[in-house]
């Protein structure tokens, strides 16, 4: 009851009308820098950052958590009509997202989205409501072999993700950790295969690599077909964004296990919303009827993906508040920004600053509903975009992603990057190898790496640390079943093949 | 038209007196320098953290108490441990109409890629202006751990090698090398582990996988005051000023002559004039007495001064010998 209390409270001080506004504003900064390619929303924060100094602690934070949430709408946006992610944790709603905006269900991928997000972001308000004290422990008993054992669960899964060839899709993962080798080594702290380059000492950023193999690549492949590219474009009306019954029934499952799966990563420090929405689409593919559908259009590849992101935003404000520690690039400008105000984000924070930190949970609510109306509205519009002839699209759509890669680090370099990673992505295409094993592999392999260092730092060298600690030797155990399982299963398929025959 | 001999004379000459006016604007700028356009202010880490707060603090103020007559936007180039936005910068060669803010990875970001034995662009490819403030160091421990002061941990330590997990950035950074003094002065062989940015760190330490980690005393506070982190010992020269930090020892006076920070400094590119750096010196010293800013200093239990362009300088490359020599320790830079 005491919590219930403090909510209302908290809603006291986030429906004042400046309180509002600044709530909506952030939405709407936060679509449009979601929407963005490059700018993802720690960029986004960063940009807002010197708008709020005049501000009260309370109003700033509100703006900013509207921002937050906001551009975890806005990274749809752009995959599901043109294939370029808008940030790193939109990467999977690219893949089946994408399909449907070409089957003429652009509407439907971004209403689904949409919904799934909000279900998900209000959900996990609830649960930082709730569970945030126990579920702080939990995340922190996750030390470096834990992530490990995490991180290689992940990478097990890829090769399954994307359907086609496992070869192809084995390859591209190994691709995928070679690009994320370059850069200063942490633990030697000398520079790693940079050949010289100041530009590859930072490491070659994600997004380089996502916007370049699908958005690029794929601008690429189709200016070289001659018949071209078909986008069904039909007047949308608001009732045709809206989810039909078989269409619930398929989504509601991936939307709440999505909402779970991202907010338990979102909560870990160092996994974040990028990772959670990979683990769901994995999931999802795993526990689908018809996997065979996923990558070709398949709803709930988008909606469990997109809550799960959403529902990550939630997860990463629980260390945040309860610890004065970021889970998340994102969170850390927040906590930089709160320590501006002179606030002290730390463990006491729930006691000391009580109307902040519930004001802020109140405005949580109120931007997802915001951003829901906002999206379903605006959706109809959005489509448009399809009907732009192929002509003036595709320039735009390149023009689009160099601008957003440059403003990443305002790094030329990067941009040039980002051209060889189209090009290799028409390819890759053309050879009918999915980017996304070598995406994500890229996202994984430094944490990965990093993982396994400062594991084996730990125990001195000795690989034992990975068995003896019961969450990592649980997840190797599932790491390894995922990598055995499909193996045992077409052995399987096989046996029954042949004793129907007989 | 015949062009005649006594009009080519009048034309050159036109062309001379012309010019000699264009230029008079110029030789005045150089005697007494002014900026005139808006001075572009990189910060060479991302916002939000020590650096980027310093950054946004400095600039914020010029503007407002009217230090510099134009405006100090903040230009963020991060990436690669200030490598990036050094590149940036030293490009801008001769251009007194841009300033850094500097911190420790500017000297040993170089030092680090130097020792690999590759060129790159050091801390001496650019004129210093000053530097303000230090940034403290502490050690932090777990609230419950079995260390309840600096010598417990040293003691511990002492009986094992690499028996205590000590967590940190990057090797080769401030943590990595303030460990390293450390180690050194206390005669002791730390396991260092390092993480991705302080977030990790400070989640590493509170889930009991580091013993102990090195943070800036301000920035733990809350935990303190929450009691789950511990704070043994500062790396300062003498104890911090403020209130909350009186029973906080210095490394010092506890017997291990480590004395470690983070300078907090004003650069600009190379090759800019006398009067340029003359003026900026003067600029950064008012904002030194600047009443906001001392505040900001104080809030933060930083270390104020005040050093001039020379002062900054030779304060640069003697903690770049001291760095260099840590680096040796450390495995990195060749004995």
């Amino acid at each position: 009851m005491e919590t219930l209390q403090q909510l209302i409270m908290g809603f006291h001080v986030a429906v004042t009308p400046l309180n509002l506004l600044l709530c909506f504003l952030g939405a709407l900064a936060g679509t449009i820098i979601g929407a963005l390619p490059g700018i993802g929303p720690s960029a986004g924060l960063a940009i807002l950052l010197p708008l709020t100094f005049g501000m009260n602690p309370t109003s700033a934070m509100i703006m900013m958590a509207g921002l937050y949430c906001g551009a975890m709408y806005g990274g749809t946006i752009t995959s599901v009509l043109i294939n370029v992610p808008g940030e790193s944790s939109s990467v999977m709603t690219c893949l089946d997202g994408y399909q449907m905006a070409l089957q003429g269900r652009a509407g439907k991928a971004l209403g689904i989205a949409a919904i799934g997000s909000f279900i998900a972001g209000t959900a996990s308000v609830v649960f930082l409501m709730l569970l945030s004290i126990p579920l702080v422990k939990f995340a922190l008993s996750f030390g470096p072999p834990e992530y490990f054992a995490l991180m290689l669960m992940g990478l097990c899964t890829i090769a399954g993700l994307t359907g086609g060839s496992v070869l192809k899709a084995l390859v591209g993962t190994f691709l995928g950790l070679l690009i994320s080798t370059p850069g200063m080594d942490a633990f030697s702290g000398l520079p790693r295969l940079t050949f010289g380059l100041t530009g590859l000492l930072g490491g070659v950023n994600f997004l380089v690599v996502a916007v370049g193999l699908f958005g690029i690549g794929e601008v690429l492949y189709n200016a070289e077909q001659i018949m071209k590219l078909e986008f069904v474009t039909e007047k949308i009306k608001i009732k045709e964004v809206w989810p039909n019954r078989a269409e619930w029934r398929v989504s509601a499952m991936p939307i709440i296990r999505g909402t779970f799966i991202g907010f338990i990563v979102g909560v870990l420090p160092g996994a974040g919303s990028t990772i959670a929405s990979f683990m769901s689409y994995a999931t999802e593919k795993r526990f689908s009827k018809h996997p065979e559908l996923f990558g070709k259009g398949a709803i709930e590849g988008v909606a469990g993906p997109e809550a799960a992101n959403n529902s990550a935003t939630g997860g990463a404000m629980v260390p945040l508040l309860t610890l004065g520690i970021p889970g998340s690039g994102t969170t850390a400008i927040m906590l930089g920004a709160l320590m501006m105000f002179g606030l002290q984000p730390g463990p006491l924070l729930f006691q000391k600053n009580p109307d902040f930190v519930w004001g802020v949970i109140a405005s949580m609510y109120i931007g997802n509903i915001m951003l829901l109306i906002m999206n379903i509205a605006c959706i109809p519009l959005f489509v448009k975009i399809l009907k732009i002839p192929n002509a003036l699209l595709f320039p735009l759509i390149i023009v689009f992603a160099t601008v957003g890669v440059y403003s990443v680090d305002g790094n030329i370099f990067d941009v040039w990057m980002l051209y060889v990673f189209g090009v290799m992505g028409y390819f890759m295409k053309k050879f009918d190898m999915p980017p996304a094993p070598v995406v994500l592999s890229v996202v994984l392999g430094p944490m990965i790496e990093r993982a396994l260092r400062q594991s084996l730092a730990m125990s001195l060298g000795s690989y034992d640390i990975f068995f003896t600690r019961p969450i990592s030797a649980v997840l190797l155990l599932v790491g390894l079943a995922a990598v055995v399982w499909p193996v045992i299963d077409m052995a399987r398929q096989r046996y029954r093949a042949r004793t129907g025959k007989a | 038209m015949k062009v005649s001999v006594h009009n080519i004379r009048i034309i050159i000459l036109s062309i001379l007196a012309v010019s000699v006016l264009a230029m008079a604007p110029a030789i005045s700028e150089a005697a007494s320098f002014v900026p005139t356009r808006p001075i572009e202010f990189v910060c060479f880490a991302s916002p939000g953290g020590g650096s980027g707060i310093f950054a946004e603090t400095v600039g914020g103020i010029m503007e407002k108490e009217k230090i510099v007559p134009v405006p100090m936007p903040r230009i963020y180039k991060s990436g690669g441990g200030f490598a990036v936005g050094m590149a940036y910068l030293a490009e801008k060669k001769g251009n007194p109409h841009f300033l850094g803010s500097t911190a420790n990875p500017f000297i040993l970001t170089p030092l680090v890629v130097t020792a690999s034995g590759k060129k790159t662009i050091l801390h001496k490819d650019f004129t210093q202006i000053a530097i303000l403030a230090f940034d403290e160091m502490a050690v932090v421990v777990k609230y419950d751990a079995p260390y309840k002061n600096l010598k417990d941990l040293i003691a511990a330590a002492k009986t094992k090698a690499k028996s205590i997990k000590f967590g940190g950035t990057n090797v080769g950074g401030t943590d990595s090398l303030l460990v390293a003094s450390l180690a050194k002065a206390a005669g002791v062989e730390f396991n260092y582990i390092a993480f991705q940015g302080g977030g990790e760190v400070n989640a590493a330490l509170l889930g009991g996988h580091i013993d102990a980690m090195s943070a800036n005393p301000t920035e733990m506070l809350p935990q303190i005051e929450g009691k789950t982190m511990r704070m043994l010992a500062v790396a300062s020269e003498k104890r911090l000023s403020g209130s909350d930090f009186k029973d906080l020892p210095t490394m010092k006076e506890l017997g291990f002559n480590v004395i470690f920070n983070t300078h907090r400094g004003i650069t600009a590119p190379a090759g800019i004039s006398a009067e340029a750096v003359a003026y900026y010196e003067n600029a950064f010293k008012k904002l030194s007495e600047n009443d906001t800013f001392k505040k900001y200093i104080a809030d933060n239990n930083m270390t104020p001064t005040y050093m001039n362009s020379v002062q900054a300088t030779k304060y640069m490359n003697d903690f770049a010998d001291y760095a260099n020599g840590l680096l040796k320790d450390l495995g990195i830079a060749k004995k």
